[in-house]
């Protein structure tokens, strides 16, 4: 059977009877020409929607700040979230900047993962597919796998998710081998959002894959504060994330408070926010206090 | 070509508001997908026979033969699913499309399909196994990664 074009668009659209259905997917199953027209209609699609959206999207300037509300939430909640899991206090070799360098040589990069740049460079915009995951230190993976449960956290509040955030949690199950880790990230994910139970869940099971859970604490933590600085300048904003991330703060590892406090300093001043008036500027000395007498901040 | 099939597919879809001239440049721009993971690759054989050393070219050979013998064991396993987790599969491996593209391509919530395919996967690996494939092998054609 040649499955007609516009056959096909009803599949798409949901248009068909379940009989009509029934009888196109035997069709498909059968007919490696139809599988690839749909393929291609499909990812035809996606552009569409993409092409679409960047017409539509209004340019990210003239966004009000109030928008970023719906990304703070589930931020103060990871932080929050933190104090479930179990800390480890035997990290002493970990380091972010080795860490960096061992995740800026990998490649190719499939998901976006704002890694902070290694000593004065670009923020590397770096995701990790499953196969290049494969070179890396279980550390570096560890640390990747915060960074991106994070930023999936983050999104998962959102009605729908970008391909480049569906490959994000493609790459994480693929990477999470370890069939507990994958189910619980799942369970988490098509859950309801704000069950903080399944969170926690998930993010236990993912620290605990290759037992590097101190890099996968600084992991989450170092892409949560990379993400609150790109949208900071919200007072309010920062004052609810303080309250939760130094609650946890001096439980951490000595090497991922020392990292963390590194990283908001370093991102309130590349972002221009270095003034002592501000919000950020103050959450960040706050960290600087419960940090390690080794804290970079002045 | 099914390119042109395929802009025809989505100018009849409802509400599409594009005209045919648009989708075809836009058609000219996408990106060449990555399919297929899984592929029978009949010249690998053939392409074997040209390697330099003869100790390659036997283990070339025999690698292609025996991923030929996973490959009609894996097939033969995807052909017990019902049409529609065939249909998902061969999207996902033969097609190179992500699951958000499949959810598009079937008209099917994105998040339940995330595990829909995990679980197909199990079971291939499942039955894959019990047919005395090893899970290695299985792993290499399914394109699975490591930890």
């Amino acid at each position: 059977m040649k499955i007609d074009p516009e056959t096909l668009a009803g599949l798409m659209d949901g248009r068909l009877s379940d009989e009509e259905r029934t009888e196109v997917l035997a069709a498909l199953g059968d007919s490696e020409a139809d599988l690839e027209v749909l393929g291609d209609a499909a990812a035809a699609l996606s552009e569409v929607e993409k092409e679409s959206a960047l017409t539509t999207d209004s340019p990210p300037s003239s966004r009000p700040s109030g928008i970023a509300w719906k990304r703070w939430l589930p931020l103060a909640a990871v932080v929050a979230g933190l104090t479930a899991i179990p800390f480890i206090r035997d990290s002493d070799d970990l380091s972010l900047t080795g860490l960096r360098m061992e995740l800026a040589t990998v490649g190719p990069l499939a998901s976006p993962l704002s890694l902070p740049p290694a000593a004065g460079g670009d923020p590397v915009r770096s995701g990790v597919t499953g196969a290049a995951a494969e070179s890396l230190s279980p550390m570096a993976r560890s640390f990747w796998r915060g960074s991106a449960f994070a930023r999936l956290s983050v999104v998962e509040s959102g009605s729908r998710i970008t391909s480049s955030e569906a490959a994000s949690l493609d790459a994480l199950l693929t990477s999470s081998a370890g069939g507990a880790a994958r189910l619980a990230v799942q369970d988490w994910y098509e859950g309801d959002a704000g069950d903080d139970a399944a969170w926690t869940s998930a993010a236990d099971a993912l620290a605990g894959v290759e037992g590097e859970r101190a890099a996968f604490q600084l992991g989450l933590l170092v892409e949560t504060a990379s993400l609150l600085s790109a949208e900071g300048g919200s007072a309010s904003a920062v004052a609810l994330l303080e309250a939760d991330l130094a609650a946890v703060f001096d439980q951490l590892d000595e090497g991922v408070r020392v990292a963390v406090a590194g990283e908001f300093a370093r991102l309130n001043t590349a972002l221009g926010r270095g003034d002592p008036g501000s919000a950020l500027h103050a959450f960040a000395q706050r960290i600087g206090t419960l940090g390690s007498p080794d804290s970079p901040l002045p | 070509m099914a390119v042109d099939v395929a802009v025809r597919v989505l100018n009849s879809r409802s509400g599409n508001d594009l005209d045919e001239r648009a989708l075809v440049r836009l058609a000219a721009t996408f990106p060449e997908r990555s399919r297929p993971r899984i592929d029978s690759d009949p010249d690998a054989v053939g392409r074997a026979a040209g390697s330099e050393s003869a100790d390659d070219r036997i283990t070339a050979e025999e690698h292609a033969r025996h991923m030929a013998a996973v490959l009609e064991a894996l097939n033969g396993s995807i052909d017990t699913l019902g049409d529609e987790d065939q249909v998902i599969l061969k999207l996902r491996f033969w097609e190179g499309l992500t699951i958000a593209d499949i959810s598009r391509a079937l008209h099917l919530e994105q998040r339940p399909l995330y595990r829909r395919v995990h679980s197909l996967l199990a079971r291939l690996r499942t039955t894959l196994e019990g047919a005395g494939v090893s899970g290695a092998d299985v792993g290499e054609m399914l394109g699975e990664e490591g930890p």
